[in-house]
């Protein structure tokens, strides 16, 4: 009996594992199958890379044996150029994804940059040279270009490659999260820079460039498709794709004549919209800080929720009721408007910034300086959209709007009061001391009220006036009717009139995709309106001094310009009429002003008297439908009696 | 004077009671011996603001139940780096987000962790 059950025993371990290894063994091969149709995905990825190396190859070898010297020798160079550049956009969708600072090295369009990306806005900013095909052409444009220096931008190009060869990147290519990711960018990018030119000198070639691009990526969607399954495109997306590949085929080729706003709001952003439904539906999740600033949830390009940018809410960023959050904002509301946050109790951020002009100040070049008599050197700023920011200030002085509000505070040219004071006085306050009180539970890893508390329901104030939609955005995202001129106009933004490449889709700022950056530009803005002289403002150089620093600001936003004149830094320009001839100009450079560092193009645009028409237009439509608010009726009663009679907004 | 000793009896339980209730919010730290008292309040400022960040954002997961008392993980300096730690994995990918938590945020954590003295229960459930 005993021995019986021994031997079913053994008889069920037998079978047990004759059951383990048949799943095994069947196991292995199902995953052997996906892995061999992964495989195809990946080696198309590394045959392109093969390519690109043999292109990059044969040009160095052709500028070894070629004499630049020559014009024709030139037109060689730049034709092997051109091909290698064709090979490296069709695998754009891959490199700028997974290694976009080394993708700086192969095709960057500057020669210098100083970063201050993601977390290394927390960290001095650094400098790093670019290399590559973009800057080898403009190169050849000099007058000797010198063999050597030519030589050292491609062989830079070719180092960089061989990083994209690494394990840590190829090996990201075996699960389907990098594709819908690296997706989104592509589209981003078709939305803001392919078809401008920002990294494409050779006008002519843009149109011909992206259409290939298009059809190298529909490769990369099929062999994506075939390699994981289960994750796929849809059909749907497929063809809404072709479609985008018709539209683009149909195009001039020229890309003042190609339809931008066309291409962006029936194809790019649609595309958009559900490569964000693969990213839910797949749960596809990032391992890449390049993700961080954009929102999965957000279903349009051109929805406010697309990039996180600043937080308005500050150090009250975990709280989500919206009854407390709707008190920390009516606090908020109080302290803007109070005079109290400054020394003499007579100015508040309304001096500055008065709700009635879009937050700005429209009567002032610069704004008035503490002591009532002078100026400050520069103009200031919209608060609308100041969220959708990387860095703040002109000069990027700041990382966070909280810490540019305690700036304000406590810098003695604007409101002039000292920390510990500004937080007494308004604790004087029992309204104020009550409502504080009360949210000081909602930051339990504080012990007691801050400045930042303060600063924190101020920007959360004036921040919800962000989140309102210009007619340009209701066109693309509900196809309403904005007029031809408006269109036209657009396009003009996105070709001829080279403002698309610095004010990028879809804040229309210095922060293009992926969002992680904010870019700081020297156009030579002059002192006065008949160009005499320089403007003597240093801009970035006072945060951080270099040669390509001088005279830099960063890009501002041009939505809701027509009401938060006057413009450029320095407020010099009252019309939009002005900024646009300023540009057309060729900026400072093109006006003899000899700017050594202008990062703008020196030529005239030779825009025509209807295209900046339509320019600004276009600029326009960009005036955002915003709802203000009344000034508060009355502010908070003080302990200190003497300062119950502060005016609302201030004295000046 | 009986009642005097009395007085001071309950005096000395009492603060001795504090002191056991409170939590010891030095001794559960690992300061360097040389370190100045100064700088050892300041940086237990900064801790208990980590601590307690870490409650609000981390302890769900990462806490650990043994024999009704609950542990802290002994997280390296190296594991915690603010730089790459939003990206470890899908969950801090939804959590850790800059508009849940900031980089200053993540490094009082990263303190925290410096000085925690490593292995011990946090309290008791």
């Amino acid at each position: 009996m005993k021995r019986e059950i021994v031997r079913i025993s053994n008889m069920k371990k037998t079978c047990i594992v004759i059951v383990v290894l048949f799943i095994t063994v069947l196991c292995s091969f199902s995953f052997k199958k996906q892995k061999e149709t992964t495989r195809l995905y990946v080696s198309g990825y590394i045959q392109g890379m093969r390519e690109l190396n043999e292109n990059q190859k044969t040009l160095l070898d052709l500028i070894q044996h070629t004499d630049i010297s020559s014009a024709a020798g030139i037109e060689k160079v730049k034709e092997q150029i051109g091909v290698t550049r064709s090979n490296l956009k069709g695998l754009d969708f891959w490199l700028r994804y997974l290694e976009p600072v080394v993708y700086k090295r192969i095709n960057g369009p500057l020669p210098v940059e100083w970063e201050t990306e993601v977390f290394e806005k927390f960290e001095k900013p650094y400098k790093r040279e670019g290399a590559g095909l973009t800057l080898a052409e403009l190169y050849l444009d000099e007058e000797h270009p010198q063999k050597d220096s030519l030589l050292k931008l491609i062989e830079a190009s070719l180092i960089a490659t061989n990083t994209y060869k690494a394990d840590s990147i190829t090996s990201q290519l075996q699960d389907h999260h990098h594709f819908f990711l690296a997706n989104r960018l592509y589209l981003l990018n078709l939305a803001a820079i392919y078809t401008t030119g920002f990294e494409c000198p050779d006008t002519k070639r843009i149109i011909p460039e992206l259409r290939s691009m298009l059809l190298d990526v529909k490769r990369i969607y099929a062999r994506f498709n075939e390699g994981f399954a289960s994750t796929p495109l849809s059909e749907s997306y497929l063809s809404l794709y072709n479609s985008a590949i018709e539209f683009a085929g149909k195009q001039p080729d020229d890309y003042i004549q190609f339809d931008h706003f066309t291409f962006i709001r029936d194809y790019i952003n649609p595309l958009f919209g559900a490569n964000q439904q693969f990213i839910n539906q797949y749960r596809v999740f990032t391992k890449s800080y390049v993700d961080y600033s954009l929102n999965n949830a957000s279903t349009s390009i051109f929805s406010k929720d697309l990039y996180f940018g600043q937080s308005g809410k500050g150090i009250f960023r975990r709280v989500n009721d919206p009854a407390v959050l709707k008190e920390i904002e009516r606090i908020g509301k109080l302290l803007f408007f109070d005079p109290i946050l400054s020394g003499n109790n007579q100015r508040s951020c309304n001096s500055c910034h008065k709700p009635g002009e879009y937050f700005t100040d429209t009567s002032r070049a610069t704004s008035l300086h503490y002591d009532r008599q002078t100026s400050l050197p520069r103009n200031s700023p919209s608060l609308i959209n100041a969220t959708y920011n990387h860095l703040l200030m002109m000069d990027g002085k700041h990382i966070s709007l909280q810490n540019q509000t305690k700036d304000v505070i406590t810098n003695p040219q604007e409101l002039g009061c000292g920390e510990k004071e500004v937080v007494q006085k308004i604790l004087d306050c029992a309204e104020y001391k009550k409502a504080f009180r009360s949210f000081l539970r909602y930051t339990p890893q504080e012990t007691e009220i801050t400045l930042e508390h303060i600063t924190s329901a101020i920007t959360m104030y004036y921040s919800k006036f962000s989140n309102y939609y210009a007619a340009f955005d209701e066109a693309m995202n509900e196809k309403k009717d904005i007029g031809n001129s408006v269109k036209q106009g657009f396009n003009i933004f996105m070709s001829k009139a080279q403002c698309g490449t610095c004010h990028f889709i879809p804040q229309f700022n210095g922060v293009k995709p992926p969002y992680i950056g904010s870019e700081f530009e020297v156009l030579g803005v002059p002192a006065d309106t008949g160009f005499t002289r320089l403007s003597a403002d240093k801009g970035r150089y006072g945060i951080n001094p270099a040669f390509e620093t001088l005279g830099a600001f960063r890009t501002g936003t041009i939505r809701n310009a027509e009401h938060t004149k006057p413009y450029m830094h320095n407020g010099v320009f009252t019309t939009l009429e002005q900024v646009v001839d300023f540009y057309d100009a060729g900026g400072g450079a093109g006006k003899k002003l000899k700017p050594a560092n202008q990062t703008l193009s020196p030529d005239s645009l030779r825009l025509t008297a209807s295209e900046k028409k339509n320019l600004v237009l276009f600029i326009k439509s960009l005036n955002e439908k915003i709802t203000f608010d009344p000034l508060p009726e009355k502010l908070p009663a003080s302990k200190n009696k003497s300062l119950n009679s502060r005016k609302v907004g201030g004295e000046y | 004077m009986k009642s005097i000793t009395a007085f001071i009896f309950i005096v000395i339980t009492a603060f001795w009671f504090a002191a056991c209730v409170t939590p010891a919010k030095i001794e559960f730290y690992d300061f360097p011996s040389d370190i100045a008292e100064e700088a050892k309040a300041a940086n237990t400022k900064m801790i208990e603001k980590g601590r307690i960040l870490y409650n609000i954002n981390c302890a769900k997961c990462h806490n650990t139940k043994e024999k009704r008392k609950i542990y802290l993980p002994d997280f390296t300096n190296a594991q915690l780096d603010a730089y790459t730690i939003r990206i470890k994995n899908e969950t801090h990918t939804n959590t850790l987000q800059e508009n849940k938590i900031t980089i200053e945020e993540l490094e009082a954590i990263q303190y925290f962790f410096m000085y925690k003295k490593p292995g011990k229960p946090v309290a008791e459930k």
